[in-house]
């Protein structure tokens, strides 16, 4: 753990754009004016290296600024944590994107009850097509087999803000093959994660 | 002198009709089977896991070399039993214990046969004892487990655990991959290699035994 004293000093939340929407709700920024957030594309995760180049980038910018940083992103490529040490930023807990919009607990119930579980949130759904559909050529059927084969369902993490995705979260589910569940994000844990990091 | 740049083309491509139409006309021709292999297969294969490393290609692409490489082993599988074929080394890999992801261990397992390994496959939660079991069985040269959960990773470890205590650790080298999975890690559980992805497990696995 890090100890830091200057509260006037600038701290950086470089985060997924996964968490576009959550963070646009917590509002963070209200309650600590010197917290700058900033967004790397999501689908950067279909190449783990380019994600680890643009994130170094982003990192060694923040850093030769003597700002601090917090990482706002799962385990989305191998030593991510030693990753985030080596740069010398702080990394929110936890290896994926959905535990911490579910909590961890709650996540890790999820897949106590069903390992096989595939997870749906905001982004995803919008953009499926582009992050999964055509890179993973999901059309064809063996491929989509080899892909989905060990799921046993589907789960949609409905945030507070999103617009009616249930359509479209179906229709996902039933091109999958798989049932779908719905469950609520409320951010507690997120939150709690992310002020204890930015109030170090 | 034969010229394998087709059939290398086709394979990486994914071309099954012509990686099947050329694997015939090598054999026709009466080529070696192990040389169809390692200037064919393997050298295809080396370059796929290769591309793949370096994010030339992604996975859709992966599998379709492999599916062009299957389709052209069964050519040469049933020759196999004549003595034709030298395996680099027998392997035994399997999704660890309460996991069932399978697409990363099925891409390595994949890569290890067009390497030119010997493949035993155990499937998804793979318990321990039936890793113990099947390396004791088939004389395993390697163990390679995959993970896609941090919550799985521990049974990894058990494994390793389980070798030991089945008087085998020594006899085998182990390999782990998977999302969560670090060379940290690795290290941690006393696991003898660490592969980032599927095209560095083929690398990894001739380090192991020493192939170059």
């Amino acid at each position: 753990m890090r100890v830091y004293s200057d509260i006037t000093r600038p701290i950086n939340l470089i985060a997924c754009g996964v968490f576009r929407s959550a963070l646009a709700y917590l509002k963070l920024e209200k309650s600590h004016p010197t917290l700058r957030v900033r967004f790397l594309p999501s689908n950067l995760h279909l190449q783990p290296q380019e994600l680890r180049n643009t994130l170094s980038k982003a990192l060694n910018g923040t850093l030769m600024k003597n700002e601090r940083t917090v990482c706002l992103y799962g385990s989305c490529f191998p030593d991510f944590s030693d990753f985030c040490d080596h740069h010398g930023v702080d990394k929110v807990p936890g290896h994926h994107c959905f535990q911490m919009l579910l909590g961890s607990k709650r996540y890790d119930n999820i897949m106590k009850e069903m390992v096989g579980t595939y997870f749906l949130e905001r982004d995803l759904i919008l953009h499926f097509d582009k992050y999964c559909l055509e890179p993973l050529a999901l059309q064809e059927d063996e491929i989509r087999r080899a892909f989905f084969k060990p799921y046993r369902r589907v789960i949609y993490i409905r945030q507070p803000a999103d617009p009616d995705l249930v359509p479209q979260a179906e229709e996902l589910a039933r091109f999958l093959g798989l049932p779908l569940k719905i469950r609520d994000a409320n951010y507690s844990y997120l939150k709690q994660t992310l002020v204890n990091l930015i109030e170090v | 002198m034969y010229d394998f740049k087709i059939l290398t083309e086709a394979v990486l491509h994914g071309d099954v009709q012509k990686a099947v139409a050329e694997t015939e006309g090598a054999l026709e021709k009466g080529l070696d089977i192990q040389e169809i292999l390692n200037k064919g297969f393997i050298a295809a294969m080396d370059q796929v896991g290769q591309k793949y490393s370096r994010g030339q290609i992604f996975v859709p692409e992966m599998l379709r070399s492999a599916r062009a490489m299957k389709e052209c082993m069964r050519l040469i599988r049933p020759l196999f039993e004549k003595g034709d074929f030298i395996s680099k080394g027998m392997v035994v890999i399997g999704t660890v214990k309460q996991d069932v992801h399978d697409i990363g261990k099925n891409l390595v397992a994949m890569m290890l046969e067009g390497g030119g390994f010997t493949v035993t496959d155990l499937g998804v939660e793979v318990a321990p004892e039936k890793f113990v079991h099947k390396v004791r069985e088939v004389k395993a040269d390697i163990v390679a487990m995959s993970a896609l959960l941090s919550t799985t990773m521990a049974a990894m470890r058990e494994t390793i655990v389980a070798l030991q205590e089945a008087g085998i650790r020594d006899q085998v080298k182990v390999m782990i991959g998977g999302a969560p999975v670090t060379e940290q890690f690795a290290l941690d559980i006393k696991a003898d290699s660490y592969a980032p992805d599927a095209g560095s497990a083929v690398i990894v696995a001739r380090k192991l035994l020493g192939i170059s």
